[in-house]
């Protein structure tokens, strides 16, 4: 069971990340590798602010706020540098290294006896419930502090989310998908289509740096190489994502997003519980995430040839 | 009114696939989980251990052997009386996770770790599992402990920060003359900073200077040997971290370029082209920390076991580099040292 709570717990905190990788590669179709820097800028930031006394919430508000300047700065070197998409955000990306090493001043922070807001969440089920109650759930027994961790976190994600997409349906919120979609016609419009640039990839990079916030409290210490194949997780929970649900529109995609990423974990998890050889584990990720594209796929396809022959 | 149910409709069957599939996935997870708590009360009393690295090295591959020719020698063998399960998380942190929250569900009787991001992450998930750490330059600093003899309960472990003081000793009986050393170090690994102090710390002591460039991936490694080799150092003495370990070879091809002689604290560089190494022995590090797993399987508590160096330091010298780099190691340091690779090797003994 602990397992379980493991994996989906590691599944929403991911989802913070998925969700801002939705918002750059999705809505705004622009390959955007800051995500790797942001991340592990994310951990930097609330590593370095926790250990010289912060409350570790508005820290962790700081990290959020941290990513989107970093995911500004992407998007400004883009709209008004008129720097090449990719470049742009491995540039941001090369340096975000440099400025997370600073931040940190040493490149590995322990959290492990400091206030952080997982310890808050565990200090508050221990309080209402007692330090080692533990719910029973069908023969299984789970220690209730790790519940509550995974249902608080998963009460914040719903929240943010709903946020998120209604945002997305305010007037700001919908010129900047439109200028995924059309920039020309936007533009066209009168909307001043670099601006939405800068703030979609800033509130993109602030969920991600979100995301490495949560990641670098739950597990204890921030790296500065943690951010190291993060792009990848989040691209591969997306797609997965999107072949579950279909990419009709902005809500459906995010849910889709999230369940991505929670259901990624768990297949990872499953292959690890399984005794899997480890070299392999990469590997089998890449043939997971191949299968639940390819087979809803395949599925519709078999539909489509049966309704012809009908 | 009926577009918009129909509409619903669509969201919530499209949204119930995904939540079917997660369930689906988690009841796997579950009941896979459920077969192995019953096989765990059936399973014949055999010790389970676990050994999980953070990266493939062979740093970590010496570990790994040594704890478990340590078991052997101890007359315990794999398969009859213990089992060891080994996981490698490639680097990957989220893996980690996984891999360790695998291991809380096992409950084996002894975990063994190498690297310092997989013993973090375990001292913060992990308190009622015996957890033994190889391969770890700076346990206190990564959170185990205040000291070497009050660390946390469960946690206990071979530390392997190289001798830097054995070094500088070396250094001054080879080249005498040396005033200045440098060494490359990385500034995103923990290990490497640590031992970059440490090192500087050491070599004061003896009357060295140390400049330290730092380098942040493979592809720099040149320049940046370059870069150290124009500072006027005596000779270049590197220190042991992940990244200039995996692409030492550019380090020994730069400084054979420009004649300016290697030290190293990886047995491996000797063979490579190095004049001389102080070497941690990884592999006698398994060993010891299998030691201390017998310990604990006889009924030590892994809170009386103080966190110790490892036991046993090679010196190893390479006499053919030293002949290209025009250094003449004198006979005594020859006779005392436990390895020497090159021609010369049966002429002078």
């Amino acid at each position: 069971m602990t397992l379980l709570i493991g994996a989906l717990v590691m599944g929403v905190i991911l989802s913070f990340l998925a969700l801002g990788i939705f918002v750059s590669f999705r809505l705004f179709n622009y390959p955007d590798l800051t995500a790797e820097g942001s991340f592990a800028l994310g951990g930097a930031v609330i590593a370095a602010l926790i250990i010289s006394g912060f409350e570790p919430l508005t820290a962790t508000l700081l990290a959020f706020i941290c990513g989107c300047i970093a995911g500004a700065c992407t998007g400004f070197l883009r709209s008004y540098l008129k720097v090449q998409e990719l470049l742009s955000g491995i540039l941001v990306m090369t340096s975000l290294y440099s400025i997370n090493l600073t931040i940190m001043g040493r490149s590995n922070i322990p959290l492990l006896s400091d206030t952080t807001v997982i310890t808050i969440l565990e200090r508050i089920s221990d309080r209402m419930l007692g330090v080692s109650a533990k719910a029973v759930l069908l023969g299984w027994s789970i220690p209730c502090r790790n519940l509550a961790v995974f249902l608080i976190l998963l009460a914040v994600l719903a929240v943010f989310s709903l946020a998120l997409y209604l945002f997305f349906r305010t007037n700001i919120g919908t010129a900047m998908r439109a200028v995924g979609n059309n920039a020309q016609m936007v533009r066209a419009l009168g909307v001043n289509t670099n601006l939405m640039v800068v703030l979609g990839i800033g509130l993109a990079n602030g969920c991600i740096a979100l995301s490495g916030a949560l990641m670098a409290q739950y597990q204890g210490f921030a790296d500065v190489q943690m951010g190291i194949g993060m792009l990848v997780w989040g691209i591969a929970s997306l797609i997965i994502g999107d072949s579950l649900i279909g990419i009709r529109s902005t809500g459906l995609t995010m849910a889709g997003a999230i369940m991505g990423s929670v259901l990624f974990r768990l297949l990872v998890s499953i292959a690890l519980q399984w005794g899997m050889n480890p070299n392999h584990l990469k590997l089998v990720s890449a043939v997971l995430v191949l299968l639940i594209i390819v087979f809803p796929m395949m599925v519709q396809k078999k539909r489509k040839k049966k309704g012809a022959e009908a | 009114m009926n577009d918009r149910k129909r509409l619903l409709l669509f969201v919530a069957k499209r949204l119930m696939l995904g939540v079917l599939l997660i369930a689906l996935a988690g009841s796997v997870l579950l009941i896979s989980d459920r077969r192995r708590e019953l096989n765990q009360q059936w399973r014949e009393k055999r010790a389970t251990f676990y050994f999980i690295g953070y990266t493939d090295n062979p740093m970590t591959e010496d570990c790994l052997n040594g704890v478990i020719d340590g078991l052997n020698d101890a007359g315990w063998n794999r398969g009859r009386e213990f089992d060891i399960v080994i996981h490698n998380a490639q680097g990957d942190m989220t893996a980690l996770n996984g891999m360790i929250d695998n291991v809380v569900q096992e409950k084996p009787d002894i975990l063994f770790t190498s690297a310092t991001p997989t013993l973090q992450t375990v001292l913060k998930k992990i308190s009622g599992i015996p957890v033994i750490f190889t391969n770890s330059a700076d346990p206190i600093a990564a959170g185990a402990g205040k000291s070497f003899e009050s660390h946390l309960s469960n946690v206990t472990g071979i530390c392997t920060m190289s001798d830097f003081e054995g070094m500088v000793s070396l250094m001054k009986e080879i080249m005498p003359k040396a005033r200045r050393i440098g060494t490359l170090f990385v500034p995103g690994e923990i290990n490497s900073c640590i031992y970059k102090d440490q090192f500087e710390i050491a070599a004061e002591k003896g009357g060295l200077t140390l400049t330290a460039v730092p380098v942040n991936s493979s592809s720099e490694i040149s320049v940046a040997t370059q870069t150290l080799c124009s500072k006027e150092v005596d000779a270049i003495c590197q220190v042991a971290d992940n990244l200039t370990s995996a692409s030492i070879a550019g380090i020994i091809q730069q400084a054979r370029a420009e004649k300016v002689p290697l030290f190293a604290f990886l047995s491996e560089t000797v063979k490579q082209g190095a004049v001389g190494a102080v070497a941690r022995d990884y592999y006698q590090a398994g060993k010891d920390s299998a030691e201390m797993a017998l310990r604990i399987m006889r009924g030590r508590r892994a809170a009386d076991i103080p966190i110790r160096y490892v036991s046993r330091t090679k010196i190893i010298l390479n006499t053919d580099a030293a002949e290209f780099f025009g250094i003449k190691i004198p006979p005594d340091v020859l006779r005392r040292a436990d390895e020497v690779t090159g021609r010369q090797e049966g002429r002078i003994r």
